[in-house]
């Protein structure tokens, strides 16, 4: 049996008096592509970014690559997301000041790589994802669509062990956002990530193979919790 | 129209708490501090005869009426507050179809309501003001302060206006509608054209350097205004401009973070030089007044003045009595007494009615050389020799006079003291008693007390000449009225009018820097709340909160340091000039402007560490989510 990539136990979490989670258990394998799904308010993106140590949690644990993140300083937290997590919001929220390729390339320059390398990675990167023509421009000259693909090569430039994904195509059209998860999903195949997909749209669950339905804040299909073929991803 | 009106006052809020309070204080405290700053000068310096104004009361309004500089700053940092939030809104409206006039009604209502309400407890404001400063400097006010209802209500209009004119700004780049406040990635380099106030403030600045100094010229004043003013509209437009063309290099660099702050300055240069303009414009507007201060208190007789009470020596006169050896030896006893010296009152002859003789002009010094040296540094003094004191008082608006080698000289009433044969020389080091009196001595003729003794003359009163301070001052007095005379310095009457001036010039200065200091704050923080979701987003990325710090931190300092630098050096090039054109030196002491401009620089620095917590808190999980 492999040991998930990120692994959540009896997760509680609120703001004030109002419980959004009530004990969330769940576990995303590496290459597995898992969709969080819930109507609004259920605590999708909560769960997400608890996933991702930005919140703490009221109680439960949250492990990530086999070692507990819950309980670790901001600090630490901090520096295992940049070496093993990537992230996507809905409107990709790429460094607005940098270029496309100089967004691509900043965890790669965060992590001590060196400029040269990160160029070329970042590039190669942005080829895949069919925007390399792209590299030296403004947020402010490319569309939605394309700056949303460069936040997935900036979520993948570092192999990260997952990525969590915030309704990334919540602001595309249809066709763009299929491109983006296209994009996103071939390119978290090739490097052996893990993805997890906060959505409430069916056409961009259908790329994950689990759902997660949350509901009340809990997950309402205990099954879901983790991967029926989890011996799969030894 | 009530639609838009009622949408209007639902908009308020929009910008947030932070916006909505800050216009209402910024209105209030603009109102405030230009209502006391208008009815001071009537208060310090009333003009009850045109033709015999206070010469003090010049200055005075000029730097009363530069505190509308900072205030203005302020009024404008305030309407600019949750500018990305509030432009948002006005777009989304033009985005409808709204008009672009219906738009502009939107905006002047939801800015007319705080603004105005601020205006008028600005009112309040005034009114505690003028009680404060009644209290505190009651002693030295010639008039009640006030201002005419009239006036007050100008001050309220023109406030509002000033705001409501702020709010309309920002409407012109919604013409377009839908893109605004998007293309918050495009590098938008300040426009060359913002050099331009420099060229008039420069020709200004020239062309009083090129005055010879001293003279009056009636072009004179009109030209240092324009200079000033136009140096001022240079600090403020001026400094986004440097500031972009530093952060332009910064970006080029290797590392990150100054690459990265760089590169945000470069996108907002406008935006956040708008943060630092107050705080230019306030250590512009402090050094001018500064140096104003440092050109009243450069003339000769004023600056007699501060260095006897401040430095020393000081004169003190004994008056009242004929100077007892035993009055001499009481006072000698006073510590901080250096000399007792007796005056007696002796002159040239011939010097009673009709044409004065040209040797009228010669001051006689009867005494020991010890008593002329506690007055002036000479050399070549014998007690037994009368002498002539040869002084070179080039500079000095002297009259040459005859010296024969004999003097005829009378005492009190005209009595006859017969001749006295000037057959040496003293020499008196001029700048040497300059340094220790400003004056140089003003003794043309040395007499020794012996001589005098021998043809029956008496001292009259004495020079009391001791070290500075008014408490030795008081304790000459005390033994003086005990031998029934009195003390007086007549120096004091002209410094107590320096430091009713100082009090006055470094409140409204320190009112100037306050304002400047406060528009910071408020757009510090409103800067750091602005930033608080793209920083989330970095901290979601695992971006270190290390980096982030160092690029806060250079995008906070470096606008501030160079807007700072600007606004000095022009200020030394006002000041320069200033000097020149009143036939001074540099008008302000190093110590002075490095005061100034620290203090200023020391208040944003911690006004800046007071918001750090605003940036340095754990994410919020509302910051991860988008509006």
């Amino acid at each position: 049996m492999p040991e998930p990539v990120l692994r959540v136990r009896g997760l509680r979490h609120g703001y004030g008096r109002q419980e959004v989670l009530r004990g969330i258990d769940l576990e995303v394998y590496a290459g597995e592509v898992v969709a969080l799904m819930g109507p609004s308010g259920s605590g999708k993106s909560t769960l997400l970014h608890l996933m991702a140590g930005l919140l703490r949690p009221d109680a439960g644990e949250i492990e990530l690559l086999g070692r507990r993140i819950d309980h670790l300083a901001e600090r630490e937290r901090s520096r295992l997301r940049l070496r093993h997590l990537g992230f996507v919001f809905q409107f990709g929220d790429l460094v607005p000041e940098l270029t496309v390729v100089e967004n691509v390339e900043l965890p790669l320059r965060l992590l001590g790589t060196q400029r040269a390398q990160a160029r070329r990675h970042a590039t190669e990167l942005l080829d895949l994802l069919g925007v390399a023509d792209l590299a030296d421009r403004r947020l402010h000259e490319v569309s939605g669509g394309q700056s949303q693909r460069a936040a997935v090569a900036r979520a993948l430039v570092h192999s990260p062990a997952a990525v969590l994904a915030d309704e990334p195509t919540g602001a595309l059209d249809t066709v763009a956002g299929e491109v983006v998860l296209e994009a996103l999903v071939r390119a978290a195949g090739q490097t052996g990530a893990a993805v997890v997909l906060v959505t409430h749209e069916l056409t961009v669950a259908s790329w994950a193979a689990r759902d997660v339905q949350l509901r009340d804040g809990v997950i309402s299909d205990p099954r879901a919790t983790t991967s029926a073929a989890a011996g799969q991803h030894a | 129209m009530s639609a838009l009106v009622a949408l209007g006052a639902r908009l308020v809020r929009a910008g947030g708490r932070l916006r909505l309070w800050s216009v209402v204080g910024g209105c209030a405290v603009a109102v405030a501090v230009l209502a006391t700053a208008w009815s001071l000068p009537d208060a310090f310096y009333p003009v009850t005869d045109p033709t015999a104004v206070d010469p003090r009361r010049g200055p005075f309004v000029s730097l009363s009426q530069a505190l509308a500089v900072p205030v203005l700053a302020l009024v404008l940092t305030v309407g600019r507050l949750s500018s990305q939030v509030r432009d948002r809104r006005l777009a989304s409206l033009r985005l409808l179809g709204v008009p672009h006039r219906h738009v502009a009604v939107v905006a002047l209502v939801e800015n007319l309501l705080p603004a105005g309400t601020g205006a008028l407890l600005g009112i309040g404001g005034y009114l505690a003001l003028r009680a404060g400063t009644t209290l505190v400097l009651g002693a030295q006010l010639q008039a009640p302060i006030g201002l005419a209802p009239a006036r007050l209500a100008l001050v309220v209009l023109a406030v509002v206006v000033v705001s409501l004119l702020v709010a309309l700004a920002p409407l012109r780049r919604l013409g377009g509608g839908a893109r605004a406040g998007h293309a918050v990635s495009a590098v938008r380099p300040p426009s060359r054209w913002r050099l331009v106030p420099l060229v008039p403030a420069g020709v200004a600045f020239a062309l009083l350097l090129s005055v010879e100094p001293g003279t009056t010229d009636p072009v004179a004043a009109p030209v240092l205004l324009g200079g000033v003013l136009s140096g001022a509209l240079g600090v403020a437009l001026v400094a986004p401009l440097l500031s972009y063309s530093v952060a332009g290099r910064l970006a080029r660099s290797q590392r990150l973070a100054p690459a990265l702050a760089g590169r945000g300055i470069q996108t907002q240069s406008v935006s956040i030089g708008r943060r630092v303009v107050a705080l230019g414009l306030a250590v512009y507007v402090v050094l001018g007044g500064a140096g104003m201060v440092g050109v009243l208190e450069g003339r000769t007789h004023v600056r007699a003045a501060i260095q006897q009470i401040e430095a020393g020596p000081q004169a003190i006169h004994l008056t009242g009595l004929d100077l007892s050896p035993a009055l001499e030896a009481d006072v000698e006893q006073v510590a901080g007494v250096r000399a007792v010296v007796p005056q007696y009152s002796v002159g040239p002859a011939g010097c009673g009615a009709g044409e004065p003789a040209p040797a009228c002009t010669l001051t006689v010094f009867v005494g020991t050389c010890d008593g002329l040296s506690a007055r002036m540094v000479v050399t070549g003094c014998r007690d037994d020799s009368p002498a002539w004191i040869e002084s070179d008082l080039t500079g000095y608006d002297v009259v040459a006079v005859e010296r024969p080698a004999s003097l005829e000289l009378v005492g009190e009433g005209g009595r006859a003291l017969g001749a006295v044969d000037l057959v040496s020389t003293i020499t008196q080091d001029v700048p040497a008693t300059a340094r220790s009196w400003v004056w140089p001595g003003d003794a043309d003729v040395f007499v020794p007390v012996a001589l005098a003794v021998e043809r029956g003359l008496e001292p009259t009163s004495a020079l009391v000449v001791a070290d500075a301070g008014a408490v030795v001052r008081a304790q000459v007095n005390d033994v003086a009225v005990r031998y029934g005379a009195q003390a007086h310095n007549p120096y004091l009457s002209d410094y107590q009018e320096v430091v009713a001036t100082r009090t006055v010039a470094w409140t409204l200065m320190g009112v100037g820097i306050g304002v400047a200091l406060l528009a910071y704050g408020l757009a510090t923080v409103d800067r750091a709340r602005e930033q608080r979701r793209p920083r989330a987003r970095l901290v979601a990325l695992g971006v270190p909160a290390t980096l982030l710090r160092q690029v806060g931190a250079v995008q906070g300092l470096l606008p501030l340091v160079t807007t700072i630098l600007l606004a000095a050096a022009l200020g030394a090039v006002t000041t320069a000039a200033l000097s020149h054109y009143a036939d001074q030196d540099f008008a302000i002491a190093p110590r002075v402007a490095v005061g100034l401009i620290g203090a200023t620089t020391v208040g944003a620095l911690l006004v800046t560490l007071a918001t750090v917590p605003l940036t340095r808190g754990s994410v919020r999980a509302e910051d991860l989510r988008q509006e």
